[in-house]
């Protein structure tokens, strides 16, 4: 691959910006990326997590993707795994909500409970 | 998502990451993704996981089969071969168990209801951070000129670093202008 200098030349800006911040208890952020996630919009929500995580400076939240979570039609999904490790799936995620949920829940520790699939399922 | 509240992919990119989770899914040592660019698209998705029986080869097709748990249709193959007919293309699979899997996708990419081809810069980030992802392989060929992405040499340089948004955007960014170059594109 041609571009190895300039992928080294990426590593080095990156690594200036994030100081090794590894927290075991974090938050986890786990994007439903099946077929019926990313055809209702996932990707963008997924780079939305990324980016705010990025912004903010969050070192304790890690985002990952998963499959199917089994509710296609509220899809886009996104299970929160708090740092007690309580469980919330949000779900019809736009990405100002999941902008929101970072700011809400994430920084003040406070569950959207408008968003939450248990709310909107009723 | 359509105003019918149908939900399908958007561009040719989305329907690769779709697929390319069923290999992920699987648990695949090496995942390999090439585009070849020609008078027809051609497209191979290949890997070494765990294959399936000739008798679940024939029900894969269908959406009304699936192997997943959580819910009891399974679209991905459905639609890319649904693409592949749309476009007057073909669309093939084989897979043998215990040996892997591969499809073989050739889009007529000039014809009227070809999708755009999307964010392959994109696609290939996502597929590389997935947590469950060991070894990708990414190829992209048009006459004598090929592209390659390897992740574990990729992986090798950037470490950690590979998991943050700007090196989502920068990393996305250099595979679509190498893969611009080679289309020639401007």
């Amino acid at each position: 691959m041609k571009s190895l200098d300039e992928l080294k030349k990426l590593r080095d800006e990156s690594l200036k910006k994030m100081q090794m911040r590894y927290v075991k208890d974090g938050f986890r952020i786990q994007v439903g990326m099946g077929t019926c996630g990313i055809a209702s919009g996932a990707k963008p929500i997924l780079s939305t997590f990324l980016e705010e995580v990025e912004r903010r400076g969050l070192g304790n939240v890690s985002v990952t993707q998963v499959g199917c979570m089994g509710e296609c039609s509220y899809e886009p999904m996104a299970e929160l795994i708090d740092e007690q490790g309580q469980s919330f799936v949000y779900c019809n995620l736009t990405e100002t909500t999941a902008k929101e949920i970072i700011e809400r829940h994430v920084v003040n520790h406070e569950p959207i409970q408008r968003l939450l699939l248990t709310t909107k399922k009723g | 998502m359509h105003s019918l509240g149908i939900s399908i992919m958007d561009d040719l990119a989305l329907y690769l990451l779709d697929l390319i989770q069923n290999s992920i899914a699987v648990k695949s040592p090496i995942i390999e993704c090439s585009i070849t660019e020609g008078d027809m698209m051609s497209i191979i998705i290949k890997d070494n996981g765990i294959g399936m029986t000739k008798e679940t080869l024939e029900k894969a097709i269908s959406p009304f089969y699936t192997t997943r748990s959580t819910r009891k249709i399974g679209l991905g193959l459905p639609y890319i071969k649904m693409l592949a007919e749309q476009t007057e293309g073909q669309f093939e699979i084989h897979s043998e168990y215990q040996v892997g899997t591969e499809l073989k996708i050739i889009l007529n990419y000039h014809h009227l209801d070809m999708p755009p081809i999307g964010n392959l810069g994109e696609m290939v980030y996502l597929v590389s951070t997935h947590q469950d992802i060991q070894e990708f392989i990414f190829t992209y060929k048009k006459s004598d000129q090929e592209y390659e992405f390897v992740l574990s040499e990729v992986k090798e340089i950037l470490g950690p670093t590979i998991n943050q948004y700007s090196m989502m955007v920068a990393l996305s960014n250099m595979i679509n202008k190498e893969i611009e170059n080679i289309r020639g594109v401007s």
